[in-house]
């Protein structure tokens, strides 16, 4: 063969052959053995997890009405790596963002390719801020859907209901201790974006939906709580305390029916307070109770039979020495019946009750009586309060304690112990949460009223209650507790403020009054508790103080209720206000 | 085998232009300056599609001496044009470069045009005496400095692309017509260290070149467009994603409608299709080369070998870049990408070598050549 121009073209067309050959080798390699780890890589670029939010369940009161709920919002995202004119892009969203443009531009050219830019924008803002960059043709900005937790009723509830943190996970109050519940269990859907980060409809893959939160009913009654929350600021205004503490309780279950605490917050913007301002006050702190505590030896020695309500006991005119200490009443009596000591709220009487009953056993009922340990209300931060144990009782303990001296309890401990008397001996788990539902309404806990023991007996409450009734009355230390038309039954406290650097506050008290009502039917008993409030001097009485605030929230919940009068006349009718006759009989002081 | 050589050249042609109407319909509407209009870059095709149809019929017809002819005025076209890409008002920049010259709404790359004229003025030259190819000066260095000039030119606008096609195709051509391989050898050499010291000079290219050897590397820069198109063949597999499914043309892989066209077509047309395409480019390499083969006369076989070395360098190249065995440059694949110039310009290559084939040797072939419009008989041969 010669070496000519026609052979020269067929080589050189032969090496174009051989060329053509390795590419179509690369190409099966490339297509069919490296197929699976291409279309891995293919998918690891498109395809994208999204989650998809659940629902966050709502929290409700026994009516149904709502205490938090969810408020649709979106989260504005810019992915920098799109974005050419920062400055562009930051102008056409600065406005409804309320943000610094130049903030935004700084931000947007960072490089990277997720920045959060603002949290929480309302669903009418964020299409706002689509349709002028559609209309400027700008890209590289997304919205992420989610949540923001609505309480609509502001700071009323705040300290039960809680909040959430930053996390969306419950902080506080029900949100907390309810998470589990509320949460729900996020789903997610495969999608395939573009490299502009939007969803191509068509390829949308495999798709787990989300499991919505369950609702949470609350025991409380939000007409109940708002008659609670406006009294509590009514006296707040009129005493300035420290604190104001109310809680109601329904005594035949145990339901709390509004629980409230001052000061407060608006847990819609928790970051703005303080968190004094957040915890629950009914449970989360604890107190000398002071006289109301007088119902717990009062009933033991009822209980034990050493004693009947006639039973006449000296009181020493006001001057009782024991284990070589002065024991002190506020009004010298002489020869009090059992009743009248817990009517008169006489500090000797109720001590050489306890003298009877012996330290194991007044130990032993403040235990039955449920002080000394957590109620185990679904509620965060509560505390057991203090009860001395038995073995480091000294002599002094037993005259001490049965006044409601040392010993501390939380404010919910006191009108469960209330409500013991109220509801013929039986203590009641406090209840806080009603029932929890799917999110098709279907029941999925249903809290029954659990009845923890028999502390006393019908008999021996039924002769506390009819003492309790006479404390509102003109023999009693709390005529103010009065409602019009019905009979209350309660008892006042009235403690000297503990100073954490020992010893107690001079002047300074903690008032209370812990009640129920009707006296012989109760529907409610109610706890109202001011501590340190500014009144005239020698008017820091449970009696003056918490009383009337009791028998305001009393007679507007009787009418919320819709309870029938049984009382033809009034109570105290014609009864004179007489703080002098108060302060004489007024509680606990050493 | 000569006999049927133009008709497998018609049927390759048209196979791939068919593939590359489809595949405009799947990419036209996600290229970035499609304004929206999905339909426009269908539209401008079609335009260059008829146009470049009608002039492949009127090369076919006309006798292809006629080219041996007007060769000095397509070389004297080719460098002013080229020389027009660098003043502003006509020429255009885009991305950095200079290849386009603009007249009205029209816009026209003319190293397409440089492309027909190198080959035309060097089959010429071979062709019009006996043994010009022996000398020195006469048989290379005086062809060469002439397409240089051309070279020089292309290479200015920075189309490296473009420079290794038409270098590359010159100096096939001075091979087959018979310029010594010691001439040849050392000039193939410079030429390729000459072409990698202006890549490396222009930090560009010196970062694409390094691209192409680890595009993972690279993969946020200058190996993106790689690594892209290797994603898209891979993921295609064999049966491919279906028509209109690819992802990669998603703004991930840039040019999807232009150079990267054989990567989409992968991803979506899979394996099956993609080979397809090489056997048809095999076809019209070796259609062409026979219908050389079987012309006439020495300047109809160096016509006919040149511009079929064009097209199927010009595959080579592309395939090469977008299956990353060859560093990134821009050239389209020919009768696919989009783009008016390139196609206009290939479909005037087939018009040409039909005419060649039309004037075959072969006794059954050359009795068509009848219809050939005679522009003038050559005396020589």
């Amino acid at each position: 063969m010669r070496w000519d121009a026609q052979t020269r073209a067929v080589t050189v067309c032969c090496g174009l052959v051989g060329l053509f050959s390795v590419y179509s080798f690369r190409l099966i390699d490339l297509q069919l053995v490296k197929h699976e780890e291409y279309a891995a890589r293919a998918a690891e670029k498109h395809v994208h997890r999204q989650t998809i939010y659940a629902k966050r369940g709502m929290v409700r009161d026994i009516h149904d009405e709502v205490l938090a709920n969810n408020l649709p919002v979106e989260t504005v995202v810019g992915d920098s790596s799109l974005i050419r004119e920062p400055m562009a892009v930051a102008e056409a969203i600065a406005n409804q963002l309320e943000v610094d443009p130049r903030e935004l531009a700084s931000k947007l050219s960072s490089g990277t390719k997720y920045v959060v830019l603002k949290q929480e924008v309302s669903e009418a803002r964020a299409e706002e801020i689509r349709a002028n960059l559609r209309a400027a043709r700008l890209k590289g900005i997304r919205f992420e859907p989610g949540f923001r937790r609505m309480y609509p009723n502001g700071s009323l509830l705040a300290q039960v209901v809680g909040f959430l943190d930053h996390k969306h996970d419950g902080m506080m109050g029900i949100e907390r201790t309810m998470q589990e519940f509320l949460q729900g269990t996020d789903g997610f859907r495969y999608i395939e974006i573009d490299r502009t980060g939007r969803e191509l409809v068509p390829y949308r893959g495999l798709e787990k939906p989300a499991k919505d939160g369950c609702d949470v009913t609350l025991t409380i009654d939000l007409g109940l709580q708002s008659i609670i929350e406006q009294e509590l600021d009514a006296a707040c205004a009129q005493y300035r305390p420290q604190r104001a503490i109310a809680i109601m309780m329904r005594p035949a279950t145990g339901e709390i029916l509004a629980m409230s605490s001052r000061p407060t917050f608006d847990p819609n913007a928790p970051g703005e307070s303080k968190p004094e301002q957040q915890k629950n006050g009914g449970i989360v702190d604890m107190v000398e109770p002071g006289s109301t505590f007088k119902i717990v030896a009062t009933s033991a020695a009822l209980e034990e039979k050493l004693v009947t309500p006639n039973t006449s006991i000296f009181c020493e005119n006001g001057r009782f020495q024991y284990a070589g200490r002065v024991l002190r009443d506020a009004h010298p009596m002489g020869v009090l019946t059992v009743h009248q000591i817990l009517a008169k709220s006489s500090n000797i009487g109720v001590a050489k009750l306890a003298l009877q009953l012996g330290d194991d056993k007044l130990y032993g009922y403040i235990r039955k009586f449920g002080f000394g340990e957590k109620t185990g209300v679904a509620l965060t931060g509560e505390i057991p309060g203090l009860v001395i144990p038995l073995n480091r009782w000294t002599k002094l303990e037993i005259t001490r304690i049965p006044m409601g001296q040392s010993v501390a309890v939380t404010p919910l401990q006191l009108v469960t112990a209330m409500s013991i008397i109220a509801n013929g001996g039986k203590l009641m788990k406090p209840l806080i949460v009603a029932k929890i539902t799917d999110p098709d309404g279907r029941p999925v806990v249903t809290f029954a009223p659990e009845v923890i023991r028999q502390v006393v007996s019908v008999e021996t409450t039924k002769k506390v209650v009819s003492a309790l009734k006479d404390v509102v009355s003109k023999q009693g230390t709390a005529q103010k507790a009065a409602v019009k038309g019905f009979k209350v039954a309660g008892k006042t406290g009235t403690a000297q403020k503990v100073d954490p650097r020992g010893g107690y506050y001079q002047g300074r008290y903690v008032t209370s009054f812990v009640g129920f009502m009707p006296a012989d039917d109760p529907r409610f008993s109610l706890l109202v508790m001011l501590d340190d409030p500014q009144t005239e001097p020698g008017e820091a009485y449970g009696g003056l103080v918490a009383a009337p605030i009791f028998a305001r929230m009393a007679e507007r919940a009787a009418n919320y209720l819709d309870l029938r009068p049984t009382e033809v006349e009034p109570q105290v009718a014609g009864s004179a206000n007489n703080p002098k006759k108060e302060s004489l009989t007024a509680a606990a002081r050493d | 085998m000569h006999k049927r050589s133009a008709y497998l050249l018609v049927l390759a042609v048209t196979t791939l232009i068919l593939i590359g109407i489809v595949m405009l319909f799947s990419t036209g509407a996600y290229a970035p300056d499609s304004h929206g209009d999905e339909f426009s870059f269908l539209k401008k095709q079609s335009f260059w599609l008829g146009v470049g149809f009608a002039g492949a019929i009127a090369c076919s017809l006309v006798d292809y001496h006629w080219w041996q002819k007007t060769c000095h005025f397509w070389l004297g076209a080719a460098i002013v044009l080229l020389v027009l890409c660098f003043i502003h008002p006509i020429g255009m920049r885009l991305n950095g470069s200079s290849r386009w010259v603009h007249a009205g709404p029209l816009t026209f790359q003319p190293s397409e045009l440089a492309k027909l004229a190198a080959v035309v003025f060097i089959a010429w030259w071979f062709s019009k005496r006996e043994e010009v190819e022996k000398g020195f000066l006469q048989g290379f260095a005086f062809p060469f400095a002439v397409t240089g000039v051309i070279l020089l030119l292309v290479i200015t606008e920075t189309d490296l692309g473009s420079t290794l096609l038409i270098g590359g195709t010159v100096l096939l051509m001075m091979f087959v017509a018979g310029t010594k391989l010691r001439y040849l050898g050392p000039l193939v050499l410079s030429g390729l260290l000459g072409l990698l010291a202006v890549a490396w000079r222009i930090s560009e290219r010196q970062s694409r070149l390094l691209a192409f050897l680890n595009p993972e590397k690279y993969q946020e820069t200058e190996g993106h467009q790689q690594l892209m198109g290797l994603i898209a063949f891979g993921s295609g597999g064999i049966d491919g994603l279906g028509l209109g499914n690819g992802r990669q043309k998603m703004l991930y892989l840039p040019y999807a409608h232009t150079d990267f066209i054989f990567p989409v077509i992968g991803e979506e047309l899979g394996l099956k299709v993609t080979l397809l395409i090489v056997f048809c480019y095999l076809l019209v390499l070796t259609a062409g080369i026979l219908i050389s083969l079987n012309a006439k006369d020495r300047f109809g076989m160096l016509v006919g070998f040149g511009l079929t070395a064009v097209l199927a360098l010009q595959a080579a190249i592309n395939i090469g870049v977008t299956t990353s065995l060859l560093p990134n440059k821009g050239l389209p694949l020919p009768y696919i990408s989009y783009g008016g110039s390139n196609l206009f310009f290939s479909l005037i290559c087939v018009g040409i070598l039909i005419n060649i084939y039309r004037q075959g040797k072969d006794t059954s072939a050359s009795a068509k050549t009848r219809l050939t419009v005679r522009v003038r008989h050559l005396k020589r041969i």
